[in-house]
């Protein structure tokens, strides 16, 4: 191919700016910490668009396993001699959509109008071997990003970036509130002077314009790499990240959203050292990690509560407090080594080792708002006489830390350590056989202890003043005191006076611990026409405070690869998993929380409704004098737990799975690549014979093609489809959904006593009949997920004359269907009626259609204009926000996303030093 | 319980001193890496390579290979140039047809897989590569020049084949690929993130070739907010954040498995009360309120755990 010298020139130019933009060096370490890219959406770690390659080069070549590399980019000869050079490619922006869109600006900010530098660039190779680079992106923008990078080839290097990410939550946000990032918003004046009813608030945010509710992630660090020493290898990292802003944030009993204000940082320190003589590697790293937040507590105002008729004067249950996010630290120690063994069977030993440390010990905020008056909580009408405060007089100096601490801790004293050991032997019996074993154990230890809701003031047990619910104040008295602590002097009542009501909740936190081991070995045998591969592993994973004390997971691998067919390769793998477990305990006491000790008795969330389990067996017992009703157990199943053995929670549940995998690189010619990927995966979980999940499928096939017929023309496509179905059942235990409580005693009358009904459980065999008819197997609800999505990318280049065309085109599509089934004893005749009428599930659904059209134009030697256009089209299905109801109690303060359509043109001229 | 917490650690880290001492121990001896047929080749110099492959040396040129072996070489390999990673090429200068002169990197070169890796970790073994043998690239046959391409400046830093981390990975997992355009996302898309913040594809002692211990210590490294520990903690999240989220995009929400409330309701299968009612359909306005916005995160907002007094049930 023979060129006019113009036209090599142009190329030259051309191709000598484009390489300007492609050098934003990407800070990736492929072993430890994140920011391997600095860069946005139209510098994605190189600047997006179309590249001038190499037309010298006469045929593309191709990896070992088939893929074409492509035509090499044309670069400027390197500046050298203390020259530098650089570029920047700066113009104007017009979209004719300038609002946000919280889908297209959710993790980028495209400059909508005006000047944009889109990226810039400086690079120097001067004093020999010595070089720095710096480059940016997205300048003033949201997303905007900066990185330097100097040192000396080989021996030393030094990174520092800057980096900001946006993450939009909404565009569609009706605030009623001023989030004022202090943790304690207050109402828009517009709602305070309103109506309370719902309508009349729901009118008023229908007023209200959309705003974006959205965080700025803003991080910079450095970095230094060192050669030390001849095998010997050092890095030093530092990296602090800023969160500003807010996200939307469930109001709960204000039935509404508010804003949780952002104001995050977190402080990353990390070192390490390599080592490598050949025949022994060793790694050893430390790090450490501050996270701190500035604001702990969230004090959220109530849009609607019964006593906004006159809203300026807010009582106290007019305001819900949150805890947000504590600060927390995190530190790890690791060491790695490895070791060939040259003369035992070209072997290699492995040996890794870590411990780590998570900690956190903010202060826990008082149960009661230090702020609340005695008129507020008079207003909240938590009185002295209010019976569910039991037998000691209510005094809001013993609840808001006037007279010392209401709390069993003052502050969280929380800590999780970690240890990991890893061991692995490869080994290399035969020429042709390849054999490994490995075994990794990865535990935690939970040294936090037990939390008690306990206030030692008063000597009463439960979870403190919840302020908004107006009742429950406190939800248990007794005269036990919390380990650790006196009896109180204000306690009066001797025994057990525990008022839960019909919700038991946890008194006790549940300090869990976890450890998992693997156990590997693997055979890969070398057939001459490509390798076959098998591998067997277990896994056990040994839980505390859950249902199982441990789950087995086996799996079998096969594996086939081909590489050496002369214009195919291949590569495909079949994996059967087989997962079980111990007994599914649902009603052991200390099961699912930390059990503590009142009379002598062990309690847990469980026994305060009468029932102690037998530890570590599998019939319950019965607590003397405190037996549970069959109501009482429902009760409980009412608290959201699953408590019946046939409806194990996923996690802990047993799986049989399959998993098929195939890869086909096909050589069609020698500009022309064929690829197709097919993967089928199909879980079932047979435990659950009741309710659960009962299946989890999911499929993918894939279809690349990609044609380098030359340097001045490629194009490339794909079309990937995912089919995924999911199988879940619920189950509303008996009668119908809601109110069922009344009817479980009668039904467990006939089912274990013959008739009649369940008053209260006397014998062990009762309550395992019980146990066994907890939930009527009738009231299944089934409902399958099928998940769809359709992905098609077209890319293409084209050379035209001097110019440079690219044009890339995506279409991705996705729908999520449900289907409902419901068993007979599921709904009542009215919602039967309601759900037949109702029909399917609405589908949730989105498509999107992108393209991008750039064109370079060379101009003269140092200036080339890039001219760009593109256009987006998303269209949105989401019946989280559709159907809001507008006159009940609740109000929908975020409309969801939306559909958008933007169309964007661009034109900027590079200018190359 | 303390005592045997602290002789646990003490046996581990005793073990591991022991296997130091068993590594260390020995004299290090490198093993010399030679193709067979290449013994009686000698080096020739870059200039009688550049002489007939003069558009590979022009693109050779920017690499940082050709850097650091040009202008600060650390040792008489990389004085080599291309004969540091093709081998002595007199043999090949004299026989160019015969393609067992020479290391190749290329498909239809005849150099085998494990060759050219044991080439390319002449120089590059241990480190982040430490783990490579055993890891599921290597099982699955994959050399360097799979990802890499040292022949040419594709991308900014890394050698690799395509222009961006993140081209390289997809080039071969096209599912993730997909899976990056669904509704919700992780960015990397949007060039803020690539598969190595992540993965390490050189291997890992982790599962999934993780480049931390388990799954939430990686995503404690950008979601330090939800690394606790908590007062109340919600099991299924201090375990694994993938018992809820989907790593890489889903049509949820958050990257969840499946839509909410369903996904809550496949571990909670409520009964009774309002939360009984999820199986109601959105059209029903008067349905309840935990089917629409975020569902039961309308109320159980603390989800990922809480440090209230009252956070039992993760609502404070």
């Amino acid at each position: 191919m023979s060129k006019s010298p113009r036209m090599k020139l142009l190329t030259l130019c051309i191709g000598a700016a484009l390489v300007q933009m492609v050098s934003l060096p990407a800070l990736a370490d492929s072993g430890v910490g994140a920011d391997t890219v600095i860069g946005n959406a139209r510098n994605p770690g190189y600047a997006a668009g179309p590249v001038v390659r190499d037309a010298d080069v006469p045929y593309v070549k191709r990896t070992p396993s088939g893929q074409m590399y492509g035509y090499p980019p044309v670069h400027e000869e390197a500046a050298a001699d203390g020259k530098l050079s650089g570029s920047v490619e700066v113009g104007f922006q017009h979209a004719d959509d300038r609002n946000s869109h919280a889908k297209r600006n959710e993790y980028s900010d495209p400059q909508n109008s005006g000047l944009y530098i889109n990226n810039f660039d400086l690079s120097g190779e001067t004093l020999g071997e010595y070089f720095f680079n710096l480059n940016g992106g997205g300048v003033g923008q949201r997303d905007q990003f900066y990185a330097l990078t100097a040192g000396q080839h080989g021996t030393w290097r030094v990174k520092a970036f800057y980096n900001e990410t946006p993450h939009v939550f909404t565009s569609t946000f009706r605030p009623l509130y001023i989030n004022n990032g202090t943790g304690r918003p207050v109402l828009n004046n517009g709602v305070a002077g309103i109506a309370t009813t719902a309508a009349a608030v729901n009118a008023y945010l229908a007023m209200q314009p959309l705003t974006e509710v959205s965080l700025l992630r803003k991080k910079g660090g450095a970095r230094v790499d060192v050669e030390l020493f001849s095998g010997w290898k050092g890095y030093a990292s530092f990296g602090q990240e800023n969160r500003d802003g807010g996200r939307p944030f469930g109001f709960q009993d204000a039935n509404s959203e508010g804003i949780e204000p952002i104001n995050y940082q977190t402080t990353d320190w990390m070192a390490g050292m390599q080592y490598n003589d050949g025949l022994t590697s060793a790694n050893l790293s430390a790090s450490a990690s501050f996270f701190k937040n500035a604001v702990d507590t969230l004090f959220a105002p109530r849009a609607l509560t019964a006593v906004d008729a006159a809203p300026t004067t807010l009582a106290l249950q007019d305001f819900t407090a949150y805890s947000l996010a504590p600060d927390n630290e995190a530190y790890n120690v690791k060491g790695e080594v490895s070791r060939k063994l040259p003369d035992f069977y070209n072997g290699r030993v492995s040996a890794a080792v870590s411990f780590g440390s998570s900690r956190q010990n903010d202060a826990i905020r008082m149960p009661l708002d230090p702020t609340a008056s005695a008129s507020m909580l008079a207003a909240a009408g938590i009185a002295a006489t209010n019976a569910a405060n039991g037998a000691i007089a209510f005094n809001k100096d013993n609840w808001n830390g006037v007279n010392g601490s209401p709390l069993s801790r003052a502050t969280s004293g929380l800590r999780i350590d970690t240890e990991m050991l890893n061991l692995g032997l490869n080994l290399n019996p035969l020429e042709d056989l390849a054999m490994k074993a490995n075994y990794r154990h990865y535990a935690t230890k939970n040294k936090s202890g037990t939390y008690y809701a306990y206030n030692p003031l008063t000597g009463q047990w439960g979870s403190g003043i919840e302020q908004t619910t107006g009742v429950n104040y406190v939800v248990g008295e007794n005269c036990n005191p919390a380990p650790g602590f006196a009896v109180s002097p204000l306690c009066t009542a001797a025994g057990v006076t525990l008022n839960f009501g019909g919700n038991p909740r946890s008194v006790s936190s549940a300090p869990r611990d976890y450890k998992v081991d693997n156990f590997v070995v693997s055979a890969d045998y070398d057939l001459g026409m490509g390798s076959l591969e098998a591998a067997l592993e277990r896994e056990n994973f040994t839980h505390t405070y859950r249902e199982r004390d441990k789950t087995t997971e086996d799996k079998l691998k096969l594996g086939y690869v081909n590489t050496a067919i002369e214009q195919l390769t291949v590569r495909t793998s079949f994996e059967t998993d087989r997962k079980r477990g111990s007994f599914y305990d649902v009603f052991g006491a200390g099961r699912l929380e930390a059990p503590f000790v009142i009379n002598g008795l062990t309690y847990s969330r469980a026994t305060l409704l009468g029932m102690v389990a037998n530890p570590g067996g599998a019939n319950p017992l019965i607590a003397g004098g405190v037996n549970p009703t069959g109501a009482q157990l429902f009760a409980y199943i009412t608290n959201g737990n699953n408590n019946d053995p046939r409806m194990q929670k996923t996690d802990q549940a047993d799986r049989d799975q399959n998993i098929f995998n195939a890869r086909l690189n096909y050589l069609a010619r020698e500009d022309l690549d064929i690829g197709a990927m097919v993967q089928v995966k199909q879980a079932s979980y047979p435990g659950n014979s009741l309710a659960g999940v009962q299946k989890d499928d999911l499929n993918t096939y894939n279809v690349d093609v990609n044609y380098q017929p030359s340097a001045g023309m490629q194009i490339s496509a794909f079309y990937t489809r995912q089919d995924g179905k999911t199988r879940t059942v619920e189950n509303y235990g008996f009668g119908a959904s809601g109110g069922m409580v009344a009817n479980v005693g009668t039904h467990l009358g006939t089912m274990c006593l013959g008739g009649g009904v369940m008053a209260a459980i006397t014998t062990v065999a009762q309550f395992n009949c019980v146990m066994a008819n907890m939930r009527n197997p009738a009231a299944d609800v089934t409902m399958d997920t099928s998940n769809t999505n359709d992905i098609l990318g077209v890319g293409f280049q084209q050379d035209i004359g001097s110019m440079k065309l690219g044009v890339d085109y995506t279409y991705a599509q996705s729908k999520s269907h449900i289907t409902q089934v419901f068993g007979a004893g599921a709904l009542t005749a009215a919602q039967t009626t309601l759900a037949a009428t109702l029909g399917a599930y609405p589908d949730m659904a989105t498509q999107q259609n992108t393209l991008a059209v750039n064109l370079l134009i060379p101009i003269d030697k140092q200036l080339s204009a890039h001219l760009s256009y593109s256009y987006e089209h998303f269209k949105v299905k989401d019946w989280h926000y559709d159907y809001l109801n507008t006159t009940a109690g609740t109000l929908y303060n975020d409309l969801g996303p939306q559909n958008y359509r933007v169309n964007t043109i661009g034109v900027f001229l590079n200018f190359k030093m | 319980m303390i005592r045997e917490r602290f002789i646990s650690m003490k046996a581990m880290a005793g073990a591991f001193a022991a296997l130091l001492l068993f590594f260390f121990g020995q004299p290090a001896v490198a093993e010399t890496k030679t193709a067979s047929t290449q013994s009686t080749a000698s080096y020739v110099g870059e200039k009688v390579c550049a002489s007939c492959h003069e558009t590979e040396n022009k693109n050779f040129g920017h690499t940082l290979h050709a850097k650091v072996f040009r202008q600060n070489p650390k040792n008489l390999a990389e004085k080599q140039v291309c004969e540091a990673c093709h081998g002595p090429g007199s043999l090949h200068s004299t026989n160019p047809t015969d393609r067992s002169n020479l290391i190749g990197f290329t498909k239809g070169w005849g150099t085998s897989q494990t060759k050219q890796n044991e080439q390319c970790l002449t120089c590059h073994e241990g480190g982040n590569r430490m783990n490579w043998p055993g890891s599921i690239h290597q099982t699955k046959k994959l050399a360097c020049s799979d990802c890499h391409n040292p022949m040419a400046k594709f991308s900014a830093s890394g050698l690799l084949k395509k222009a961006s981390i993140t081209e390289t990975c997809q080039s071969c997992h096209q599912q993730q690929r997909a899976e990056f355009k669904k509704k919700s996302h992780m960015p990397v898309p949007e060039g803020k993130m690539t598969c190595e913040d992540c993965h390490n594809p050189h291997g890992s002692g982790n599962p999934r070739l993780l480049k931390a211990e388990t799954v939430n210590d990686l995503c404690y490294s950008c979601h330090a907010e939800k690394r606790g520990p908590f007062i109340w903690e919600h099991a299924p999240v201090r375990e694994n954040c993938m018992n809820c989220h989907l790593p890489h995009g889903s049509n949820n929400d958050k990257l969840l498995k499946q839509s909410r409330p369903h996904l809550c309701g496949s571990c909670h299968s409520f009964a009774g009360g309002g939360m009984g009612q999820t199986f109601r359909h959105p059209v029903d306005t008067a349905g309840p309120t935990q089917i629409r916005g975020r569902s039961c995160q309308n109320c159980h907002s603390q989800i990922h755990g809480s440090n209230s007094p009252d956070g039992a049930r993760l609502r404070r």
